[in-house]
């Protein structure tokens, strides 16, 4: 998830939390707007409400919980991508059977794959390897018909940034060339700093 | 801070996860009529349902929740310092905020009788200002803005980057 989005989520947590604990004072007051709240936290009417549920009152505290384990699930998922875009899926390219072409003796059917992350480590090494580049990190998000770049690049403390943006678009045209992938929308994050960059 | 947002978020989605599945399993337990696995259920009954509205642990909840849902807000609604400022004269090409404050105060210090170089970028990613706080000789200042400047068109930084330099005369000790 991007910092933005974090930073949204944990707005409407403290909301939440703001809300509830100003009805909990409310409450304690008895000036929950004008609504007579019973004596207990866990209502007798409540109780009989949900034993007159039997026997779907654990079933939908069964569904509830999954719900809640899944937006758990999703949660942490969506922290491990930091860029806030979906991967990349691997290109996979389907040559049709020749039998159904008896005319073409040459063709040969199947399926060709190219991974993502083969894709992603290609531009990640090319750039890598530029003169005034010292380490890039590469993701790639979108679909194969309109793909996203985002690349972070550690650079040197005498780097020019418009020369970079020269190498860069370079290695750019030499993926495009080589994946057939032509990136709809490209975020560059220069990183300038003395240290070297971790060998991997 | 972003950093203390991304590890709040993993916490609560491992929190998520477990309470989901641990309600999940206890609701299996009680649709199976068998012995709760680990919330106290009979205890919990009790205690909610003797605990009244008016009840003082019910005050102490709510001003506890309250007051970190606020905390919360504050820090989440106060303006955060970019993570990274743009480039100009391009789309989509930024530099980190921090490398950013670092190659001006390496600049500053790098101007003779300069020292103790801080640099600080505030504002909007596509418009932002750097400030500049060094010791030094005033009269220095001139040769500070210059390689100050001279850093930014190195990151190729808008021209509208508004740049201020103070510099505080050294302390010398007698």
């Amino acid at each position: 998830m991007t910092n933005r989005g974090n930073r949204t989520l944990w707005t409407i947590v403290g909301l939440l939390l703001l809300a509830a604990g100003v009805a909990g004072v409310l409450a304690h007051y008895n000036r929950f707007f004008g609504v007579t709240l019973p004596s207990a936290v866990l209502s007798f009417g409540f109780l009989d409400w949900w034993r007159g549920l039997d026997p779907w009152g654990p079933i939908i505290v069964v569904a509830a919980g999954l719900v809640v384990a899944l937006l758990g699930f999703w949660l942490l998922r969506a922290e491990m991508r930091t860029s806030g875009r979906r991967p990349l899926h691997d290109l996979r390219t389907d040559a049709p059977d020749p039998r159904a072409d008896p005319a073409d003796e040459d063709a040969v059917g199947g399926r060709t794959t190219v991974r993502a992350d083969a894709l992603v480590r290609a531009l990640r090494n090319d750039l890598a390897r530029q003169r005034g580049i010292r380490g890039a990190k590469v993701a790639i998000g979108g679909s194969a018909t309109v793909p996203k770049l985002a690349v972070r690049l550690d650079l040197p403390p005498d780097a020019q940034i418009t020369q970079v943006r020269e190498t860069f678009d370079e290695a750019v045209a030499r993926f495009t060339t080589t994946s057939g992938l032509r990136p709809t929308s490209t975020e560059v994050t220069n990183r300038i700093n003395d240290a070297l960059p971790r060998v991997r | 801070m972003p950093i203390v947002n991304r590890l709040a978020s993993v916490l609560l989605g491992l929190a998520l996860l477990a309470a989901g599945l641990l309600a999940a399993v206890e609701a299996v337990l009680v649709g199976l009529d068998r012995k709760a696995l680990w919330i106290p259920r009979d205890d919990w009954y009790a205690r909610l349902t003797t605990t009244g509205w008016r009840d003082n642990s019910v005050v102490f909840v709510a001003v506890v929740a309250g007051a970190i849902g606020l905390l919360i807000l504050l820090f989440q609604l106060r303006p955060w310092p970019p993570e990274r400022v743009a480039v100009g004269g391009v789309d989509g090409w930024y530099v980190q905020r921090r490398s950013a404050e670092h190659r001006l105060a390496a600049a500053a210090s790098s101007v003779p009788g300069v020292h103790e170089a801080r640099a600080r970028v505030r504002g909007r990613t596509g418009k932002w200002r750097a400030a500049v706080k060094a010791a030094g000789d005033r009269d220095a200042r001139p040769a500070v803005e210059q390689a100050v400047r001279a850093e930014l068109e190195r990151m190729a930084a808008p021209e509208t980057v508004r740049v201020g330099v103070s510099l505080a005369r050294i302390r010398r000790v007698t």
